[in-house]
């Protein structure tokens, strides 16, 4: 989505047009991208029922305490992106630039915690091959949906980093006010992977505890 | 290029081929086709909604006629019992190419990407869609990741069936499964950017006075369509992406030796898979709409509930994907929930064709070729419709699912409907983007041959299914021979109907005659523009005042018609604007 | 078969009549339907078409909203007449009677077998009586499969990891093709055989002269004995801390994590292959996969021999 510019386009005769339609078009990819993570949720709502004591057994391998930090990562993360959003809008692009700063701070804080998290994961043998460490075989398909669920997440994460970094390149050349819709549009998607992981987060972490 | 017919050319749309040559004589015209350049980057970093079009239409085309290919082999090799031409092996790839190529690459974007791509925007007094950058994006998408996946079928071949059904595509299948599932992924987001983007334009871009039920039956179908493709590609993305996770990283999701369950792919994939029938079919129906109320000078019959016919199917049709699973082993209960609603979503079709008909009814009509692939489309999709009414009968489903009967079916709602409305389509636009006429006479001669070729080759399928015959069967028992011989002659004639307006279009390229704004005398925005289009679609944004089809002022046709396209015999005729 | 040009399928099973019926009722109407709309279509296109004389005066104001409201509404209620009456007929026949036969069926890439109860088996065939009805107990070695008969009007997916049913009851003797209706793998157009019905007399004949050295449950009782399940689930045996599986079959167990579990064979199936899943409450989870010791034949025969236990028996060791 980055077709926001102040600056108005081909199509557009207004600028307020312009970022309606902007704003519409990535409310319509979340809603798409909702759906995506919708299946997988529902296959592990599926399996969860089936097997009830294996996915609490294996929820209990799962690492809390990165989860946890990751979480309050992400959330503190969404709460500098819309101050750096309400901030172009009011016309205050230093304040709104340091926010951008946070957030992709913040973001690539998570990224290195899951990657640490990653590799205990792997020490530990939750990957489900050969050596896989729990007993009970459908534990593997909670580790499969484990793997699957926070590998497309942290896709969705680098996504956003790089749209992060695109605003942050906008605002050292001073160009973030003329494209204050794309800070919104940024916002809007941050959000979504934001209550992605909050969801992640709670099949994945706190079922069996 | 040149008019030969290899897979990647389509010269009927082919840019330098209509740049070089302009008609005898004709002045050169000033379109979108030479505005802009004519480097090769012109084309390919183009952000013009029209040009992507022809960018897609090149594209479909080369799927269509590989897929084709695949067809003819496959009903060539069923002409005896064991088989003429293959191993088993090669036949389970082909019919997995030709399913793969034919629904993904070739149908989902048939009629939106090309024909909506070009006229949505102009049906609603726009200059681009949306997000011109996205439009020409989900092309790169498009193209790359069905690349991709062909790759994969032609380097490798996957045998799985375009329904990569597991345990067997994640377990038991040794064929290129993995690529051909990356590329099919890929392509769904082509499907979803293509479907943002209309809906956006739709809402954001009318013209003033464009009000919602002002609005082109065409477009209320792209708008339905993008409701589909963007809620329910992103489940086709969840049970691809799980697939691969299987086959690549051994995630065992879909493993029954474990405890996981293969019907929950299935489900996934059918929320998906039927809802994309729906976007293969309602394109269709816009187009028909168009078409036939032009041929009759009528105002459309019901154009509200035209509109809600289209939307109510959109909705219901996510409800309904459980009647593919009806043998699967699922609940007799769910079962009955999935048939009645199956039975539902009828009736809006139902209705469309009821409404299509009367039409007609105190009209002037004309017989124009579109007209004739649109009476084509209304007879297929009939008995495609009412054959679905006996595939949602639980105990007819459980005696013909997975039978040529099956078969029969899809192909009359997805080719003998849906392809016919494309074709119906592209002629009647024809003029509108290129700027010529194209020949009438092999036009009709090729909807005729179209829709007896198809009937000849699918009509038989539906007995063998009653009689038992299996699908997917590389060998078949010798007592099916006589209708699996009449269904292969059949399929040749399809593919001679199939290849002619390959020619007779390219010819109409170079010499057709020059069309005007608006050659059947149509209402809509798109004829009130030059033929071809400007660049910018408008000078000036048009104020819209009159509701859709206002072919006559009080609710009826002139007593006398006006020619509105043709004169004597065959030869073109110029009607000038209104 | 017949010879010559075959237009309909042999009638053998009491449901194929029903389902032809439930056909020709809807092609009937398909058929009205199509001409209906054929006939308009035509008759519009003569009367109506370009320069015709035919009148084009206004529409009436009935035409428009009343027309459009009735045909949606009567529309509708033909397609609800005719949902009940395909449904009412659907749900009537799903379930199997009390008295049938059961017969068990295994497939695998490419390749049916099939159990009777007197432990007789067959491989790409299955020898049936007239007259009674045969429940069909179905599940997979590897992928998904299906068993079609067309002159029973009968389909049902074989899937891996579960049981599926279905059941008929043949009227006419004969010998009939069974094909594999779900995609398989290379071989899926050669996975084939063919369903003999014979008269009582005949199958008992048949029965009687096929090499059996022991009933179903007879041959799954060798297997208990073989796999040492007694050690533990015998009250005599030695290591006796599991549940005993005498007279369990049919009723409601606890399980360990509050669940009321109904014991089917897909619970006992799971039971043995996957111990985990369904631990029933007040017994160590100690049991392991017995999923590489045993296949799915001798699973069906070890189910038959649990479930011919008696009550407060232990094995029949």
């Amino acid at each position: 989505m980055s077709e926001a510019s102040a600056t108005l386009h081909e199509p557009f005769e207004s600028a307020t047009r312009q970022r309606e339609a902007l704003t519409f078009g990535v409310w319509l990819f979340l809603a798409s991208e909702l759906l995506l993570f919708a299946g997988m949720f529902l296959g592990y709502a599926v399996y969860r029922h089936d097997h009830p004591s294996a996915f609490a057994e294996a929820g209990r391998h799962v690492n809390l305490l990165f989860g946890t930090i990751n979480t309050a990562l992400l959330m503190t993360s969404s709460l500098s992106l819309s101050v750096a959003s309400r901030a172009i809008d009011r016309d205050k692009p230093g304040l709104s630039e340091i926010g951008v700063w946070i957030t992709l701070g913040l973001g690539l804080l998570f990224l290195i915690v899951k990657g640490l998290e990653y590799r205990e994961d792997l020490d530990e043998h939750l990957w489900p091959g050969a050596t896989f460490a729990l007993h009970a075989p459908a534990a593997r398909i909670f580790f499969g949906f484990y793997w699957t669920m926070t590998f497309v997440h942290a896709c969705h994460m680098t996504i956003g980093l790089g749209l992060l970094s695109r605003l942050v390149w906008l605002a050292r050349r001073g160009r973030l006010r003329a494209n204050n819709d794309s800070v919104e549009a940024t916002t809007l998607y941050w959000h979504l992977v934001d209550i992605i992981w909050a969801l992640v987060f709670a099949c994945l972490y706190l079922v069996g505890r | 290029m040149s008019l030969t017919t290899t897979p990647g050319e389509f010269p009927t749309a082919d840019p330098d081929a209509k740049g070089a040559r302009p008609a005898d004589g004709a002045p050169m015209q000033q379109s979108f086709w030479t505005d802009g350049g004519q480097t090769v980057w012109s084309w390919l970093g183009t952000v013009d909604h029209k040009r992507i079009a022809i960018l897609y239409a090149i594209s479909i085309t080369a799927f269509f006629f590989l897929g084709g290919a695949a067809a003819a082999l496959i009903r060539i090799h069923l002409f005896t019992p064991h088989g003429l031409l293959f191993s088993r092996d090669t036949y389970n790839k082909l019919f997995t190419l030709h399913g793969v190529i034919m629904v993904w690459f070739f149908l989902v974007p048939s009629i939106p990407s090309t024909l909506g791509n070009f006229l949505l925007p102009l049906m609603i007094g726009a200059r681009d869609m949306a997000f011109p950058k996205i439009n020409l994006l989900s092309w790169y998408v498009f193209v790359g990741g069905a690349l991709l996946t062909v790759i994969a079928l032609l380097a490798g071949g996957v045998d799985t069936g375009w329904t990569f059904y597991p345990p067997f595509s994640t377990i038991y299948s040794n064929s290129a499964v993995t690529l051909a599932a990356v590329g099919v992924f890929v392509v769904g987001f082509s499907s979803i950017l293509t479907g943002i983007n209309f809906i956006a334009t739709i809402h954001l871009l009318r013209a003033p006075g464009m009000k919602w039920f002002r609005l082109p039956l065409f477009v209320w179908a792209m708008y339905a369509t993008s409701m589909v493709m963007i809620l329910a590609t992103p489940v086709l993305s969840t049970s691809l992406l799980l697939i691969i996770a299987e086959r690549l990283f051994g995630m065992p999701i879909f493993d029954a030796r474990i405890g996981g369950d293969p019907l929950l792919f299935q489900h996934l994939f059918w929320f998906y898979s039927h809802p994309a029938v729906y976007i293969m079919i309602l394109p269709a129906m816009g187009v028909i709409s168009e078409i036939v109320t032009v041929a009759a000078r009528r105002k459309v019959f019901g154009y509200a509930f035209m509109v809600y016919a289209m939307i109510a199917i959109a909705v219901v049709g996510f409800m309904v994907w459980g009647h593919h699973m009806f043998v699967s082993g699922m609940s007799p209960y769910a079962a009955l929930v999935f048939s009645f609603l199956s039975f539902v979503v009828a009736v809006p079709s139902a209705i469309k064709v009821f409404n299509w008909t009367a039409t007609l009814y105190r009209g002037q009509i004309t017989f124009a070729a579109p007209m004739m692939y649109a009476l084509g489309f209304l007879g297929l999709f009939t008995i495609g419709g009412l054959t679905g009414l006996m595939l949602a009968s639980v105990p007819i489903d459980v005696h013909v699912t997975d039978t040529y009967f099956v078969v029969a079916h899809f192909h009359y709602i997805m080719v003998g409907a849906s392809v016919s409305a494309f074709f119906g389509g592209l002629h009647y636009w024809w003029p509108k983007i290129t700027g010529r006429l194209y020949p009438e006479g092999w036009a009709r001669f090729a909807a005729i041959l179209m829709f007896f070729g198809f009937n000849f080759t699918f009509f038989p399928q539906f007995i063998m299914g009653y009689l038992g015959m299996p699908r997917r069967y590389a060998e078949y028992p010798a007592e099916f021979q006589l209708y699996h011989v009449m269904s292969s002659t059949g399929a040749m004639v399809l593919a001679v109907a199939y290849l002619l307006p390959l020619f007779y279009f390219a010819y109409s390229l170079r010499f057709g005659e020059v069309a005007p704004a608006n050659p059947w005398n149509a209402t809509g925005l798109e004829w009130t523009v030059p033929s071809p289009p400007p660049k910018h679609n408008f000078d000036q944004i048009p104020h819209v005042e009159n509701d859709p089809y206002e072919y006559h002022a009080q609710g009826h046709a002139p007593e006398h018609g006006k020619s509105i396209h043709r004169g004597q015999g065959d030869g073109p005729v110029r009607t000038p604007p209104t | 078969m017949r010879g010559g040009l075959p237009i309909f399928p042999v009638e053998a099973d009491a449901r194929s009549v029903v389902t032809d019926h439930l056909f020709f009722g809807l092609l009937g109407l398909s058929v009205a339907i199509i001409l209906l709309v054929v006939s308009l279509v035509v008759v519009f296109s003569v009367r109506y078409r370009r320069g015709s004389s035919a009148k084009r005066g206004e529409l009436p104001e009935i035409v428009s909203k009343e027309f459009e409201i009735g045909w949606t509404v009567a529309t509708f209620f033909l397609f609800l007449f005719v949902f009940w009456w395909v449904s009412s007929s659907q749900l009537s026949g799903f379930k199997a009677p009390a008295n049938a036969l059961e017969i068990h069926v295994v497939a695998k890439q490419w390749m049916w077998k099939t159990q009777h109860p007197s432990g007789v088996r067959e491989i790409n065939a299955l020898h049936a009586p007239t007259g009674v009805p045969v429940r069909l107990v179905m599940t997979s070695q590897d992928v998904i499969h299906s068993f079609y008969v067309p002159a029973f009007r009968m389909k049902q997916d074989v899937l891996p990891g579960r049981y599926t049913e279905t059941w008929f009851k043949a009227n006419r003797p004969g010998t009939y093709p069974l094909y594999c209706a779900e995609y398989c793998g290379t071989d899926h157009s050669q996975m084939l055989g063919e369903v003999v019905v014979m008269r009582p007399a005949d199958y008992g004949r048949w029965t009687a002269v096929q090499p059996q050295p022991n009933d179903l449950a007879g041959q799954g009782g060798v297997l208990y004995r073989s796999l040492g399940c007694g050690s533990c689930h015998d009250a005599a045996g030695p290591n006796h801390n599991a549940p005993s599986l005498g007279g369990l079959y049919g009723q409601q167990v606890m399980l360990s994590d509050g669940r009321r579990a109904l014991v089917d064979e897909t619970f006992l199936h799971q039971a043995i292959v996957q111990p985990d899943r369904n631990a029933v409450a007040g017994y160590p989870a100690t049991m392991p996969s017995y999923a590489k010791a045993i296949d799915e034949e001798g699973l069906n025969a070890l189910i038959a021999y649990l479930k011919s236990l008696p009550a407060h028996a232990g094995g029949r060791s």
